[in-house]
């Protein structure tokens, strides 16, 4: 590696390393994946750095990396419950604090199968297009608005049995 | 879209911007990274030394295994073979070669 890649490289893992580990805890709900993905990501990136740095924005490029690999990992694991994985670990919803509301809804985002996941991630973390989530996930918009609703459809159901189930219907529809 | 839709999207994005999500930066480092790129480059490297080096003896077999054909074997020619019309390569004279000669002058 250069001196100038080394550079611009290490400058732009500083500035946006903790955006990215946000971005990938948020997808994956797990913070030891959410570290080997954007560990994975950087690795790659810095490989292609010259080539990335001219024909893209390198933050969408090692998001982009995160998303497939997190996808691939998922395909391949198959079977597991991230919310039953992530009660053994003690990764509950409670750091929510009082905001059971949240942490029922944290919880219903974890049970959605990991595309529609990613999905709601890009459109309503990462505020992307469809016509930008459609890139990622090198699908059709028609695909990701279809999944948008399904996830929310799921989201809502979920969510709100859930909070119905602890508190009243009141803390749902506020 | 209905008031619990845009109620929901906006719970959405109020838990995914949630601060529990941002996470402290200690298991990932610049110089990690850079351990890692330099480890994935030698890994590049030798899969690809590897695969023309895979590419080189398969090569050199169907090489080897072509010059071998190409060398026809010695058979022994017979000897005592007969001819006829004074050429090895004559063919024996039969009544409708002869026919066929006569008409064309032959």
């Amino acid at each position: 590696v250069d001196a100038q890649t080394r550079e611009t490289f290490d400058a732009f893992t500083r500035r946006r390393l903790g955006a990215l580990l946000q971005f990938a805890h948020v997808l994956t709900g797990d913070r030891h994946e959410a570290a080997a993905l954007v560990q994975d990501g950087l690795e790659r990136t810095l490989l292609a750095w010259p080539r990335v740095v001219r024909n893209a924005d390198p933050e969408a490029y090692v998001r982009r990396l995160i998303v497939t690999r997190h996808l691939r990992a998922q395909r391949r694991s198959g079977s597991v419950n991230p919310v039953l994985e992530g009660a053994q670990r003690g990764d509950d919803a409670s750091e929510f604090g009082a905001g059971r509301h949240d942490a029922a809804l944290w919880s219903a985002l974890r049970l959605l199968p990991p595309r529609q996941r990613t999905v709601i991630v890009l459109r309503y973390y990462a505020h992307l297009s469809d016509r930008e989530v459609a890139d990622i996930l090198r699908c059709s918009v028609g695909s990701v608005r279809t999944q948008v609703a399904t996830a929310l459809h799921g989201l809502g159901r979920r969510s709100g049995r859930a909070v119905l189930g602890r508190e009243s219907a009141a803390t749902w529809t506020r | 879209m209905t008031d619990d839709e845009e109620r929901l999207e906006a719970d959405l994005r109020r838990v995914l911007g949630h601060p529990r999500h941002a996470l402290p930066a200690r298991g990932v480092t610049v110089e990690g990274i850079h351990l890692g790129a330099r480890r994935r480059r030698r890994a590049r490297l030798t899969a690809a030394l590897g695969a023309l080096l895979a590419v080189a003896v398969l090569v050199g077999s169907a090489l080897a295994l072509a010059g071998s054909r190409d060398v026809p074997p010695r058979s022994p020619v017979p000897e005592d073979r007969p001819s006829v019309g004074g050429s090895p390569g004559a063919l024996p004279q039969t009544p409708a070669r002869a026919a066929y000669g006569a008409g064309t002058g032959l």
